[in-house]
């Protein structure tokens, strides 16, 4: 039988100090979704995805990832989704290679599973012959695919990615992609925070505009196009966004 | 796991040491041979003083009990300080723990592994004077290598438990992150740690060397059982210190031992408790500041700012070290420091007169003076061109390197010839030092400052690290030893250069003889030559490392 696999959030608000960051949204995610977490600089999408990640307390409401809530600290949740941050940290005194084993570690995983993926993903990402490199040499593309490959090693179900091409060339953007779109087929999430929207309308099935902390459309990208009027997601972001411009 | 996260840090320690080629060769012989010199010179200093001490018949060991004390309490006070202030950065702000966070790892283990990161950063400035301190009483009262070895796993111990307290203090202050501004906390802690010091002084006492020479010998015998009386004895340092003269005494330190048993149940405990919260904390910490006021600064827009460049540089200095509050948690101690010194200087009375303790007592002053000037530059000099970071790339696009290493000097230079001037000048009215002697400390203030602020700057600029943030780091990284051992054994040189006209004079006054200053213009020459070399050497370095880095 398949995994239910999930991402719910019930009313979430989080404050810094008085100000609101995150208003009360709410939206449900399920296998096999790729969810495109759209809206301008500041409008919330970094606080909520942290929040999901469990690395910032909330004020009001309720984060369930495949049925556990994310408040409390589980072994299990954390294995189940994987986290790239917007600005990656990695230990730049170690080589890619070790980064990923140590990371493999932690998630768990036998030294034979760990080789197998850095070995799978390193032909997939381009990057095998920088691996054994400290990471303090590598340009910030290398860093993105390094930290890219540490969110899939441990295949987890949920996959919380804040600006994945920044920094990629055309063409490892295009690979990313397709492993985004190749993961999501096997009954997994992929909750996308990006400013490239060419991105989202390419590879999203749903799509969240953030805007002044609110979730202003939760839904697919056809009926929004169908709704205002509009041929693509520039136009639509930028009339759903412009009171904020 | 916890031994892998250990196994990590070891592993970025060995990399750094790392030799691929000759020049990583000659960098790791250079650091050894400064780190080895400092600590045979800081061994040798006490070794020396202790040893003159004991050789006092009677009233020496006492002495050296009631020195050995001072030293023990600040060093637990400055302990317990600064691992206040690293707690902040290493328990919530560094970047590495938004990854673990992340990852399926305890929390135990993430606490453990930032909790020795905590007890290190906090520690290794003071732990370097005090392991030389620890030797010299060993080796003073010719002690087996095995009570060494004990006095040093329990100063490890007071390290411990001081972290472990300071640890405690901002576990239980983070939740007014939540509510107030990091300005308003910075505040609050500033405020807690003027009191442990206003605690400090109230009980240390240093008019305890105050000997009268009309006391009854039953007050002189008082006197001198006195000295050996902890003043802290219910504190960790002054528990180590009396089992440590235990040790010397042949006395037993039953007591002592459940003293300390009580404070390691008591710490235990506290971590425990610091561990169930610890997630709680992490992810309701929050750095943001909160000031509302959006108003518009014009100083950049000042017509002579904009108009000098030098000047310009250097209030864009000013203007961030105002605006970062975690820079004045480690100004908090340079000024504890000089705090206790003066405090020190004003409640000791000059009783005694001879030349010898005159010439001790000036240079001893100056050689204070110094240090601080020294570690001063260490910590604000030094990571000044590092704290550029990739900033550093427009900056050398867009001016020349050699105005913005001046500014740097400039500005550098004054911080420090001020202070350093301020504390000598005021010392030496306390101390009532020969006029003639003040104004040549005077002098030699002005050279030292020149020398200290080349030294800094010089080696933040060739030996810099563009990728840290955090200005402690900075300073204790592999650069900022060299510098600040480089200060030291510069100051040091200078000081034994002008050691012989200084006895001389002390010598000559004292016995109603004139003093002839050509003899002081020599030795000042060969200092001012001394440090234009310096100048001359790391300035041509640092332009021509600032002109190649690649950002």
């Amino acid at each position: 039988m398949e995994k239910n696999v999930s991402l719910k959030i019930k009313n979430l608000v989080k404050m810094y100090g008085k100000k609101v960051a995150v208003n009360d949204i709410s939206l449900e995610l399920k296998g096999g979704d790729i969810f495109g977490f759209i809206g301008p600089n500041g409008a919330g999408k970094t606080t909520t995805i942290k929040c999901i990640a469990g690395l910032l307390d909330f004020e009001k409401g309720s984060i369930s990832i495949n049925g556990m809530d994310n408040k409390k600290f589980d072994v299990n949740l954390k294995r189940s989704f994987g986290y790239i941050p917007d600005t990656p940290y990695l230990y730049d005194k170690l080589t890619g290679r070790e980064f990923l084993f140590f990371v493999g570690r932690l998630y768990g995983m036998e030294k034979e599973e760990i080789e197998k993926r850095i070995d799978e993903f390193s032909k997939k990402l381009e990057f095998k012959d920088y691996m054994d490199l400290k990471t303090e040499e590598y340009s910030h593309g290398m860093k993105q695919r390094i930290i890219i490959t540490s969110c899939f090693l441990h295949s987890p179900d949920i996959f919380l990615i804040d600006e994945p091409l920044v920094g990629l060339d055309p063409k490892s953007s295009r690979i990313v992609k397709d492993l985004f779109k190749e993961f999501s087929k096997t009954n997994r999430i992929l909750f996308i925070s990006t400013h490239t929207l060419s991105l989202a309308e390419e590879i999203c099935n749903k799509i969240g505009i953030m805007d002044k902390g609110k979730l202003v459309y939760f839904g697919s990208i056809e009926n929004l196009k169908e709704n205002l009027k509009k041929s693509n997601l520039e136009e639509l972001f930028l009339e759903i966004t412009k009171d904020g411009l | 796991m916890v031994y892998e996260i250990l196994l990590l840090k070891a592993k970025f320690i060995a990399r750094s040491f790392a030799i691929r080629n000759f020049k990583d060769f000659i960098r790791l012989i250079t650091f050894l041979f400064v780190i080895l010199s400092f600590l045979l010179g800081i061994y040798f200093v006490f070794f020396k003083i202790f040893n003159y001490l004991v050789c006092l018949e009677d009233i020496g060991k006492g002495f050296v009990y009631r020195i050995s004390s001072i030293l023990f309490t600040t060093i637990f006070f400055l302990l317990f300080t600064s691992s206040i202030i690293t707690s902040i950065s290493t328990f919530f702000k560094t970047p590495e723990l938004e990854f673990l966070f992340s990852t399926p790892m305890k929390i135990e283990l993430i606490f453990l592994s930032k909790f020795i990161d905590n007890g290190f950063f906090s520690s290794w400035a003071t732990s370097i004077i005090s392991f030389p301190l620890i030797f010299s009483l060993g080796k003073v009262f010719q002690m087996e290598n095995i009570f060494i070895i004990k006095w040093i796993a329990l100063f490890i111990l007071m390290i411990f438990i001081s972290t472990s307290i300071g640890v405690l203090i901002i576990f239980l202050l983070s939740d007014l992150f939540k509510k107030f501004s990091l300005t308003f906390i910075v505040t609050i802690i500033f405020v807690i740690i003027i009191f442990s010091f206003i605690f400090f002084i109230i009980f240390v006492k240093p008019e305890i060397f105050y000997l009268p020479q009309n006391l009854s010998m039953d007050e002189v015998n008082r006197y001198l059982s006195s000295l050996e009386i902890e003043q802290f004895k219910y504190l960790p340092s002054g528990i180590i210190l009396q089992i440590i003269f235990n040790d010397i005494n042949a006395k037993s330190s039953n007591k002592n031992y459940f003293l300390l048993s009580i404070y390691i149940i008591f710490v235990l405990v506290i971590l425990m408790f610091l561990i169930s919260i610890y997630r709680k904390k992490y992810i309701g910490f929050n750095l943001v500041e909160r000031n509302v006021k959006n108003k518009r600064n014009k100083i950049f827009e000042n017509k002579i700012v904009l108009k000098n460049l030098y000047l310009f540089l250097i209030t864009k200095d000013v203007i961030i070290f105002l605006r970062d509050p975690s820079q004045w948690g480690q100004s908090l101690i340079f000024i504890i420091l000089l705090g206790i010194y003066f405090l020190s200087i004003i409640r000791s009375p000059i009783y005694v007169k001879t030349s010898f303790y005159t010439y001790i007592l000036s240079f001893a002053n100056f050689g204070f003076a110094s240090y601080i000037m020294a570690t001063l530059s260490v910590r604000f000099i030094y990571p000044l061109i590092s704290l550029e970071g990739k900033t550093f790339s427009i900056i050398r696009n867009s001016i020349s390197v050699e105005k913005y290493f001046k500014s740097k000097l400039i500005f550098n230079f004054l911080m420090i010839f001020i202070l350093g001037e301020f504390l000598i000048v005021l010392t030496n009215i306390f101390l009532k030092i020969d006029p003639f002697i003040v104004l040549l400390s005077t002098i030699i203030t002005f050279i030292f400052s020149f020398g200290i602020t080349i030294i800094n700057t010089g080696f933040g600029a060739i030996l810099p690290d563009f990728n840290e943030k955090n200005p402690s780091k900075i300073a204790s990284g592999f650069g900022g030893i060299v510098s600040a051992i480089s200060s030291l054994v510069y100051v040091g040189i200078s000081l034994s250069i002008l050691s012989s006209p200084v006895k001389e004079y002390f010598e000559k006054s004292f016995k109603g003889i004139s003093v002839s200053i050509t003899n002081f213009i020599y030795h000042l020459i060969v200092i001012i030559i001394f440090t234009l070399l310096i100048y001359v050497l790391l300035y041509i370095l640092a332009i021509k490392r600032l002109k190649t880095y690649n950002l």
